[in-house]
């Protein structure tokens, strides 16, 4: 807790709050690291192979190949959430699982699956993107924002 | 048990990663082995005349940000395919510009269509090979070079 915020407490709560802080379980931060590093990179991995896999065999260059290479590993996270193995990989990687596109993934289907008993158009239709939405909103917001940094930049900064 | 398994792939994933750029792209291509494959430049076996795109091999060749170069041309048309080392690929916009600019400036006369992408490589390498096999006519070569150059202009 910030210090600001810690001054303003009554002395009972600051002692809670002392009390409370020796006795709670550390996170390990390190080793959760170490995992998120481990997978995340083996899904990158997964990911390049998938993306020579077209360029070898298909019609695919470098440029081209992000596109089926994104729409693959999205589908097969969303079949191994369905099958329920990306919970378990989830709960071991924590971040190196739902920062890459297969996050994406896995938030759409389990969300589907969640809310599945709810009905098709009010539990799964209207939840599916419960999760998802927020990618989807700050990731187009977050491509505005850079696009319209790289125009000023290129336009007008000489760049 | 848990320990022993993370270790091991922390350990292999370091290996692997300090491996050498030319083991890994020995592994990573299938079947054909294209990268093994040493690159002499140019289809030198052919009868049609590949001085121009000699003489673009042997002026990237000397760069130190490419690694690999093949060139075909055919009439006016220069089709230069190379490869930019890994770490160099930060800066691979820039790189591509001034090769292309240096390759236009070398042969005004010329359509030049130079790429730095893996697969504009892999299909500019196989035509080279196949010119080495069998006797090629301009038209089919052009025809050929053509394609390459539709894929590497395509966007999405």
């Amino acid at each position: 807790m910030a210090n600001e915020k810690r001054k303003k407490l009554t002395p009972v709560q600051q002692e809670y709050h002392l009390f409370e802080k020796e006795r709670e379980t550390k996170r390990p931060i390190v080793r959760n690291c170490a995992c998120a590093f481990l997978v995340g990179g083996t899904i990158c991995a997964i990911g390049q192979a998938i993306s020579y896999f077209y360029m070898y065999f298909f019609d695919f260059t470098e440029q081209t190949a992000g596109n089926p290479t994104v729409a693959t590993m999205v589908f097969l996270s969303m079949i191994l959430t369905g099958l329920g193995v990306y919970d378990r990989i989830a709960q071991f990687a924590g971040a190196g699982s739902a920062v890459p596109v297969t996050g994406f993934g896995n938030a759409v289907i389990s969300a589907a699956i969640e809310h599945r008993t709810e009905g098709f158009v009010l539990g799964v239709g209207s939840n599916m993107f419960k999760l998802a939405g927020s990618v989807i909103l700050f990731g187009t917001f977050a491509a505005f924002v850079i696009a319209l940094v790289k125009t000023v930049a290129t336009q007008w900064g000489g760049l | 048990m848990k320990r022993w398994w993370l270790a091991a792939v922390a350990v292999w994933l370091a290996a692997s990663g300090c491996a050498k750029e030319e083991t890994e792209q020995k592994q990573s291509l299938q079947g054909a082995d294209w990268m093994r494959a040493q690159t002499f430049g140019t289809a030198k076996g052919a009868v049609l005349d590949q001085g121009p795109a000699e003489r673009a091999v042997a002026s990237l060749r000397q760069r130190d940000d490419v690694r690999e170069v093949v060139a075909v041309n055919s009439g006016e048309r220069l089709l230069v395919a190379y490869q930019i080392p890994h770490l160099k690929r930060w800066k691979r916009k820039k790189i591509e510009k001034e090769i292309a600019e240096r390759l236009r400036a070398m042969f005004p006369g010329y359509d030049v269509v130079s790429s730095s992408d893996l697969k504009i490589f892999w299909k500019t390498k196989d035509l080279k090979t196949k010119m080495e096999k069998k006797r090629w006519d301009e038209r089919d070569l052009q025809r050929e070079i053509g394609r390459i150059e539709k894929l590497s202009k395509e966007q999405t």
